[in-house]
């Protein structure tokens, strides 16, 4: 069978892959705390290389002989967003490295701990500071719920201390994780992190801002050009499949006619 | 595949949608006294993962990371900016709230259970039984039921929302009666039911009442109304990016439907 094939269709799966990814970038292009994500792919390795051949004079053919493309991992870009502000005093921002934490329900109804740039909060009825997505509280340097009066004024430092009052009455988780390649997105402009990952964290070396929120990240004419020429590629992939398919047809009805 | 991106572009659109209304909204709103702006919050949707991160590879390495493509955006909620309007010059019976607080208006409304709305919109006025009302077209009386009937001169409303009544003739002030201001733990989860009146919610808690200037509480500044507090530059400058960004959405779903067709095409 013609290897042509397998390789153009390689190369329509990856740039459909490429396109999805670019696609979400795109619909998140005005949400808050939004990191973009690259929609990696890596060449296959060569039929000599991948079948483990030996390097021989007669395997050359095979070593030239590329085997199309592989999906990567996803990589998110931990770029800065726009800081806008918006005076509402339980915004935050985040300026430089760092996360904050959020509680949530985690597999089989157990606690977990996930991380967000998305710092906007507000209180639920019995004073508990939550973020606005869902309602999930927001933690402090303990993993702990933060409960506030609703009646002080509420400030919030560059180090996530919250004072009501002229009073320190918390102090936001602000972590910043090392290994951001773990980082797993977990949609609600939040991430999980591994616990292994979760061990090289460290006090964020950012600054919170007050009455402002993070921007969405993602470079609109980067995503929209990501978009435009994953189609073009698919397009060339796809021309590629009809070219040896129609170099099948003409095996099938000039070579091999009996005359 | 390129269902996925479809899908994400529409989510986009209907998400950039609705912000759009909101926006809209909040500009309709620019001159309602005691309006107050909403935002649309946007909070991206799950990811499905094409393969899991941790997984060995042939040469027995785990993946350090997984393979997530994204499915879109929603919008998670809206939320109230309940940052004070500008005190702006009115009539008489005006009353503007410094800082923290609602007034009580009495509603018949299956959406407020209690019979008790609340409001920033602080434009009162005199029913012809005398009652201090809401000056919109439902004249709503103020819960504390106030009347004030019989010659008057003139009507003091001092900063504790103390309402003092100056009969012809007389020299002293007579007792009015008092205005009772209400506050929420979470104002943010009030639930809006037009006419600049909002009911308390399970979100917003019950109202924590109590007078003017004590606790939590602002002062009363009679003779003002609080203007809405839209800004219409932001809100301009917001229409103008989601306006773009649910283009760029709709150039999205044309790029993905290009390279369906083309995918269709293969086979001739």
């Amino acid at each position: 069978m013609n290897y042509g094939y397998a390789i153009g269709a390689s190369g329509v799966l990856a740039a459909m892959h490429r396109q999805d990814v670019a696609a979400n970038n795109l619909a998140n292009v005005t949400t808050t705390g939004f990191k973009m994500d690259l929609g990696a792919t890596v060449p296959r390795e060569a039929a000599r290389v991948e079948d483990g051949l030996y390097n021989l004079p007669s395997n050359k053919l095979l070593e030239r002989l590329g085997a199309g493309v592989l999906l990567a991992p996803t990589r998110t870009v931990f770029e800065q967003g726009p800081i806008e502000t918006t005076g509402k005093p339980l915004d935050v921002a985040i300026r430089g490295d760092g996360f904050l934490a959020v509680g949530g329900a985690g597999a089989g109804g157990t606690q977990t701990v996930r991380y967000t740039r998305d710092g906007r909060m507000t209180l639920d009825p019995r004073g508990i500071l939550v973020s606005v997505t869902d309602g999930s509280p927001v933690l402090d340097a303990q993993n702990n719920a933060i409960r506030l009066d609703p009646g002080q004024k509420i400030a919030i430092d560059g180090d996530g201390t919250i004072r009501q009052g002229g009073r320190e009455v918390a102090r936001l988780a602000f972590v910043d994780i090392a290994d951001r390649t773990a980082l797993r997105k977990a949609g609600a402009n939040r991430f999980d992190v591994p616990a292994a990952a979760l061990a090289s964290s460290a006090p964020a070396r950012g600054s919170i801002v007050q009455e402002a929120i993070e921007g969405s990240a993602v470079d609109p004419i980067r995503a929209m050009m990501a978009v435009q020429s994953a189609a073009n590629a698919v397009s060339a992939s796809l021309r590629m499949m009809s070219m040896h398919d129609e170099l099948t047809g003409r095996a099938i009805s000039q070579l091999g006619r009996i005359s | 595949m390129a269902i996925i991106s479809l899908q994400s572009a529409a989510s986009g659109m209907s998400a950039l949608n609705t912000a759009l209304d909101v926006i809209a909204n909040n500009l309709a709103n620019v001159n309602t006294a005691g309006f107050k702006a909403s935002r649309a919050n946007f909070q991206d949707l799950l990811y499905i993962e094409r393969s899991q991160p941790g997984v060995r590879n042939a040469n027995d390495d785990q993946r350090p990371t997984g393979l997530q493509v994204g499915l879109g955006v929603k919008v998670s909620g809206t939320e109230y900016d309940f940052t004070a309007g500008n005190p702006i010059k009115g009539n008489k019976l005006d009353i503007y709230i410094q800082g923290n607080g609602f007034l009580r208006v009495q509603v018949e409304d299956a959406r407020s259970p209690s019979g008790t709305a609340y409001t920033r919109a602080g434009q009162l006025a005199l029913n012809s039984d005398g009652e201090l009302v809401l000056a919109t077209d439902q004249g709503r009386r103020l819960a504390d039921g106030i009347t004030i009937d019989g010659d008057v001169e003139d009507i003091q409303i001092d900063s504790s929302g103390r309402v003092l009544i100056k009969r012809p003739g007389v020299a002293e002030l007579e007792d009015g009666g008092q205005l009772t201001l209400a506050n929420f733990v979470n104002p943010w989860g009030l639930s809006s039911l037009g006419e600049n009146l909002f009911a308390d919610t399970d979100a917003s808690g019950p109202p924590i009442e109590g007078e003017a200037g004590t606790d939590s509480f602002g002062t009363i500044l009679q003779g003002y109304y609080e203007s809405s507090n839209v800004d219409p530059t932001t809100e301009l400058i917001n229409m103008i990016r989601v306006q773009r960004a649910f283009e760029m959405n709709s150039n999205t779903i044309r790029a993905a439907d290009e390279v369906l067709r083309s995918v269709a095409q293969l086979r001739r």
